[in-house]
């Protein structure tokens, strides 16, 4: 979490856990305050995908 | 002459991208298990990557770039993977390595991050190459190391996957590119000690021995170049007149 980066700016994301584990975080969003933007967490991968290449 | 190549370049590569990533998705378990069925040839080259991979990468914070289903990534013992593609990342992750989705072109991490950035043959999948390869630098603490197994086009293997590009298969979406040429963007990006090595003098089905691997590049199919991002961040000022327009205005974010 400590080495993410906002994909666009570059900038901080913000964790917002919905479902983790022991392990990991299993569900949640990864939010830049700049740029408006949820990158998203599913099955315990964060997509970091710039928003225009996002499915 | 070079300008004009890399526009007619940067108008095929996104439509030739996004083909790719539907590639990898589509085969993800078929992609995985071709290196099983050509042992010698992935064993040569994991042996071609070593060469300039430090011993122990304990205690050093390491990505793959383009990890796709992890088969570089663990026995080179790499930390952590990035892919654009989702259904080869689970395959990764089932494997035990922590992975994101992501692109090289805009890397979701932070400046001075990695001490060593690993891609191997997913470079031919970039959009757009130098501006990767300026992002890679900026993620690289000083002092960090860039490793890039690669496809060599200018290798008479090269030239023998760059004819059958047009048909289907994992090449059909990639832009070969030569080992030299990479060469090139990383020394005018400021890289300092380029070295390289190469393996894979054959046809790779038709390889039942494991090749060492020889310095240099152009004749094996396999090139591998290493170089070392700077301590000082003096470079970034030199010109790139290979780099298009859009590249350079994607840099200047930076």
């Amino acid at each position: 979490m400590e080495i993410l980066a906002c994909p666009v700016c570059k900038g901080e994301l913000v964790l917002n856990v919905v479902e983790e584990n022991e392990k990991e975080i299993i569900s949640g969003t990864l939010d830049c305050p700049v740029c408006k933007e949820h990158y998203p967490i599913n099955e315990g991968i964060p997509n970091l995908l710039p928003p225009d290449l996002r499915k | 002459m070079q300008t004009t190549e890399t526009a007619k370049t940067e108008k095929t590569t996104e439509a030739e991208e996004a083909k790719a990533t539907e590639t990898f998705e589509q085969h993800a378990a078929e992609y995985d298990a071709w290196y099983d069925r050509n042992r010698p040839v992935y064993t040569s080259e994991l042996l071609a990557l070593k060469k300039f991979l430090p011993e122990s990468l304990k205690g050093l914070k390491t990505l793959e770039i383009g990890v796709g289903t992890g088969r570089f990534t663990l026995p080179l013992g790499i930390g952590l993977g990035l892919d654009p593609a989702r259904p080869m990342l689970e395959l990764a992750k089932k494997r035990g390595i922590e992975v994101l989705l992501g692109v090289a072109e805009t890397l979701p991490f932070k400046p001075g991050t990695f001490d060593l950035v690993l891609i191997v043959t997913a470079i031919a999948f970039f959009r757009c190459p130098p501006g990767s390869l300026k992002e890679i630098s900026r993620i690289l603490k000083p002092g960090g190391q860039v490793v890039i197994g690669m496809l060599d086009r200018e290798s008479p293997l090269g030239q023998h996957y760059e004819s059958k590009k047009r048909k289907n298969g994992f090449s059909s979406g990639a832009n070969f590119l030569a080992a030299a040429e990479v060469e090139a963007y990383l020394w005018k990006l400021g890289f300092e000690r380029l070295e390289s090595c190469q393996t894979l003098s054959g046809i790779p089905e038709e390889m039942n021995t494991i090749e060492r691997a020889w310095p240099g590049t152009g004749k094996g199919g396999f090139a591998v170049l290493s170089a070392w991002k700077g301590r000082r961040n003096q470079r970034i000022q030199l010109s790139l007149p290979e780099v298009s327009s859009k590249s350079r205005a994607f840099g200047r974010k930076f």
